[in-house]
């Protein structure tokens, strides 16, 4: 090993210090040189394609602005706009663009009825051809595939079932998502079942998009998001079952209570507790008083705490004065045990003047910082 | 002798092949970071997040010391992020000015009976001032005494701050607006647990500002500030997009980098004693959690989204310069345990090795290469046509290189409006090597010498000029 | 004699939100004071003679709850009609919303017709 190591060195040096040198250095130089040219161009390019979007987007918007608030806001048509009016040529890669811009800008700006008939003068431009042959033909470019997918759901046009389920299939978990994001905003409350089975892979982020898209929606029923919870999936799948949960105030205890015991320590048992509190799980109060004397963590001590000033019927209480009284405990512990205690008024009230007659100046200060108006955060 | 001269050659020739390989390295995988970014950042609407009820909460940290001059427009700036859950903790450091008088009259504020735990450690909080106006719920002004340094007063407000990510930012920094949602989506959107995202800082002498926000970027005009904007560019662009994706990130700026408080926390908060306690305090998140045996993500993303006051004086960019090298030198003395250490993972085989070899010990090699040199030069000892044409090599890689930072620069989005703006910073780039270079040479190794015999550095003030240029408003439209 | 026509401060940095707001309400006849920011809705809310606000919420200096507050605390101004339209949908938001005085909150998307409803419930025809 040593010997090959020592050979290398060797050649290197030899290399350099023969004719192969002042060769590679000049090939170098001339790259260099053509790389700086090519950043140069590249610049310039990016600025000029700037400038034709600047230049198309302020030839286009006031015509199209002005037609919107002719057709839709002040005719109130609903379809069969006269488009041909604008003299578009959605060939053209920036009079697209521009158009998709504002376009989309004014269907996220305008809603009810006259929202409705911007995304028909939307579909009645061309998009929905446009973006139904991008998912078919660019089915494995993300970004294409996304936007296009998108647009359909704006326009609520339908895709034919064989692509949708290859693109609820998709390797791509950004494809999945804009997929089901899709079936979400066109099927509603039916596309629940195909959405949440197929669920897999998401991070963080991609569960909130998916929240964000069924709460706009104007689903306002009971359906049983918690059949989804499960310990063998993600966080960020359950995370999103229990935001759901708590949105549409659908408390299910033993399923929360599965993912807590199933692993004590994990984010998904902290979200699940928490979960609990805004659910107001009254029935899980003394399971919780349990769960705290099992608990190591600080993050997860502080959860069952909150949770226990959510749903406390008078049973904690003693407990909480408990933790609040022990001047060795951590002061967020106490904090939050002593607003747990506000919290579950009237069964604390008499215990509460109890501890304001008893308590020091230093607890006093603390009583005062967590009950004061403008204390919003602790 | 020969000999000897042939292998300090061969020392310099390799480290320098070297340099170039990460550089080439780094040049390949910033593009397909930044493209990466990029594709995602275009297919998804800003909104959704800004807009969402469960956007975790951001509790945004921002030290001032004698801001008077500028601190209500600034905070003011802080208040109005487009964010649904944060609070902004400014905290008073002990100014010597009217800078907490100007922040109680502005924002109807009160003292507040307080206690606080001290879960970092930091000099003591005097008070905590809250806004008797509701609409000014979210923000907590605590007056401490000063601790000499700004890890101390960011210490301060970790202790008080209520949310899971700390925002650390500058008081007199021009945030853009939508700068806790690109952060966060950073967050979200990631297989393992984030513990710190930076992004890119700018230079806001000569920009367009109105009332604490940016209206339009510009150039710096002073020479030195338009130096520093291009070697920002080229150190977020090219730099750190490029270990962004290998998950190699060594340093989130203190200017601006959202942080995971629970880590934060565990790691013990920032170190008031280093020089460059942003990056000591990366580094020691990092090791924390390679300690605990957890996963973890250092994440960059590409867009400019704080806007902060260079310093455009020969004094006090040295003394700046000469600090950074200070910290730089004490973070590798302090933490040269993971040097090559198998235990810290990326952190120790990539990361820390990268910064002791290359950012450390650089200046280091080019003195000592400078003096070679001359030594060479006097000996007779240069074959000069191969030395010229390495230096024009050189010279030209790196004007290459800081082109193709504007490159990806402008490919993420076109900040400068004026074109004169662009071409300027593209031919800063052939001056840096023979000014701004050697005064970066100068003052680290300075502050590699200063820090060695163990001199006190003393902090300054960066006096603020208010750099900040309005523009010719034309009043409320009627 | 002339019955002055009502007017309106609308508050909004988003240009296209703002231009659909003033050509609706210019329609119905409204006389309209336009602010981008919360800078210039500050400067204008001593105006005496603003029959209604509709302000958004997230805008830049200030925000639109401390808009509503300065307006609740002028001398001239502190009965007008706010209506608050916005993009944060989350109860928080509409809570404090209505908490700092606002009268009514309008989620994003806005219905231009239910936007003129509920102006004419404020303040009437113009």
């Amino acid at each position: 090993m040593l010997s090959t190591l020592t050979h290398i060195i060797r050649d290197i040096r030899a290399f350099f210090e023969g004719d192969g040198w002042p060769v590679l250095v000049i090939v170098a130089l001339v790259l260099s040189v053509l790389f700086w040219t090519v950043c140069l161009i590249g610049i310039a390019f990016f600025y000029y394609r700037d400038y034709r979007y600047r230049t198309t987007y302020f030839r286009i918007y006031p015509a199209l602005r002005d037609f919107i608030y002719e057709q839709v806001l002040v005719e109130n048509r609903t379809n069969h706009f006269p488009v041909e009016r604008l003299g578009l040529d959605l060939h053209d890669k920036f009079e697209n663009k521009v158009v998709r811009h504002i376009l989309h800008e004014f269907i996220f700006t305008i809603g009810g009825e006259k929202g409705q008939s911007m995304r028909h003068l939307f579909n009645e431009l061309g998009f929905d051809k446009e973006a139904q042959y991008e998912i078919r033909h660019s089915a494995t470019n993300m970004v294409t595939t996304v936007k296009s997918l998108s647009n359909l759901a704006l326009m609520n046009v339908s895709i034919q079932e064989k692509i949708l389920d290859q693109l609820l299939k998709s390797p791509q978990t950004e494809i999945r998502v804009e997929a089901s994001k899709y079936l979400l905003q066109v099927e509603g409350e039916q596309a629940f079942d195909r959405v949440f089975e197929g669920l897999y892979g998401i991070n963080q982020l991609h569960a909130l998009d998916i929240f964000q898209v069924i709460v706009q929606t104007d689903y306002f029923g009971d359906y049983p998001f918690s059949q989804w919870l499960d310990v063998s999936k993600s966080f960020a799948v359950n995370s999103l079952v229990m935001d759901l949960m708590v949105y549409y105030q659908e408390l299910n205890e033993p399923h929360l209570w599965k993912l807590i015991t199933a692993n004590k320590e994990s984010k998904t048992a902290l979200k699940a507790v928490n979960s609990l509190g805004k659910l107001l799980a009254k029935n899980s109060e003394e399971e919780l008083l349990d769960l705290y004397k099992e608990e190591s963590s600080l993050a997860g001590k502080l959860e069952i705490l909150k949770a226990l000033g959510r749903v406390g019927q008078g049973k904690s209480i003693d407990f909480l004065n408990g933790l609040f009284m022990d001047t060795n405990l951590t002061l967020s512990l106490r904090k939050h045990a002593y607003r747990s205690l506000v919290a579950q008024k009237p069964y604390s009230a008499l215990l509460l003047r109890k501890i304001d007659q008893q308590v020091d100046f230093v607890d006093h200060k603390l009583i005062h910082y967590v009950n004061h108006p403008m204390v919003h955060y602790i | 002798m020969t000999h000897f001269i042939s292998s300090v050659e061969f020392v310099f020739g390799l480290y320098c092949l070297s340099l170039l390989v990460v550089y080439v390295m780094l040049f390949r995988l910033s593009s397909l970071s930044i493209r990466k970014n990029l594709r995602k950042r275009n297919s998804r609407r800003v909104q959704t997040l800004m807009e969402s009820e469960i956007a975790p909460g951001v509790s945004i940290v921002a030290p001032a010391y004698n801001e008077s001059v500028t601190i209500v427009n600034n905070v003011r700036s802080l208040m109005t992020l487009f964010y649904p859950r944060y609070e902004v903790v400014i905290i008073n450091d002990g100014s010597k000015d009217d800078t907490l008088i100007k922040l109680i009259k502005e924002f109807d504020l009160v003292a507040v009976d307080f206690v606080v735990d001290y879960l970092v450690p930091c000099k003591e909080i005097k008070a905590i001032y809250k806004s008797r106006d509701i609409s000014h719920k979210h923000l907590t002004v605590v007056d401490k005494i000063n601790g000499g340094s700004k890890a101390d007063a960011v210490n301060a407000g970790i202790n008080v701050a209520a949310f899971p990510y700390i925002l650390n930012t500058d008081v007199d920094c021009v945030l853009a607006n939508d700068t806790l949602v690109y952060l966060m989506e950073a967050v979200l959107d990631a297989k393992e647990r984030v513990i710190a995202v930076g992004a890119t800082l700018r230079m806001s002498n000569s920009s367009y500002v109105d009332s604490g926000m940016l209206v339009e970027a510009a150039l710096p005009k002073p020479i030195l500030a338009r130096f520093q904007e291009m070697e920002y560019i080229r150190s977020y662009l090219l730099g750190k997009m490029g270990w962004n994706y290998l998950n190699c990130i060594p340093n989130v700026s203190g200017g601006l980098g959202l942080f995971d408080k629970e880590i934060l926390i565990a790691a013990g908060g920032y170190d008031p004693k280093s020089l460059g306690e942003d990056m000591e305090m990366v580094t020691r998140m990092c090791m924390k959690m390679c300690d605990n045996n957890e996963k973890y993500e250092v994440k960059y993303i590409p867009q400019t989204l704080c806007w902060t006051e260079g310093p455009d004086s020969l004094k006090m960019l040295t003394r700046q310069r000469i600090r950074w090298a200070r910290g730089l030198m004490q973070i590798m003395r302090t933490h040269r345990k993971a040097f090559f250490n198998p235990r810290y993972k990326k952190f120790g085989l990539v990361v820390f090795p990268y910064n002791a070899i290359f950012e450390f010990f650089a200046p280091i090699m080019e003195i000592s290469g400078i003096f070679f040199y001359i030594y060479l030069i006097l000996t007779n000892g240069i074959n000069w046509h191969m030395a010229i044409l390495l230096l024009v090599f050189v010279y030209m890689f790196s004007v290459f290189l800081t082109s193709f930072s504007i490159l990806l620069d402008n490919y993420v989005y076109k900040y400068y409006k004026r074109r004169q703006d662009i071409v300027r910073l593209c031919f800063t780039a052939f001056l840096e090597p023979f000014i701004y270079h050697p005064i970066i040479v100068y003052s680290s190794i300075k502050g590699y010498i200063q820090e060695l015999v163990g001199k006190k550095h003393t902090w300054g003030e960066m006096k603020r000029k208010g750099t900040l240029t309005p523009l010719p408003l034309d009043g409320a439209k009627k | 004699m002339w019955d002055k026509k009502k007017r309106i401060l609308v508050v909004e940095d988003n240009e296209i939100l703002l231009g659909t707001m003033q050509f609706v309400l210019l329609r119905e006849g409204y006389d309209l004071i336009l602010a981008k920011s919360g800078k210039e809705a500050l400067s204008l809310v001593s105006d005496e003679s603003i029959d209604l606000v509709i302000t958004d919420l997230a805008l830049p200096f200030a925000n639109g709850f401390e808009i509503i507050d300065r307006i609740r605390k002028s001398d001239t101004n502190n009965q007008v009609p706010v209506i608050i339209i916005s993009g944060y949908h989350d109860d928080n938001s509409i809570v404090e919303g209505f908490d700092v005085g606002a009268n009514d909150y309008m989620k994003k998307p806005i219905s231009p017709s239910e936007l003129i409803s509920r102006v004419r419930l404020r303040i009437g025809h113009a």
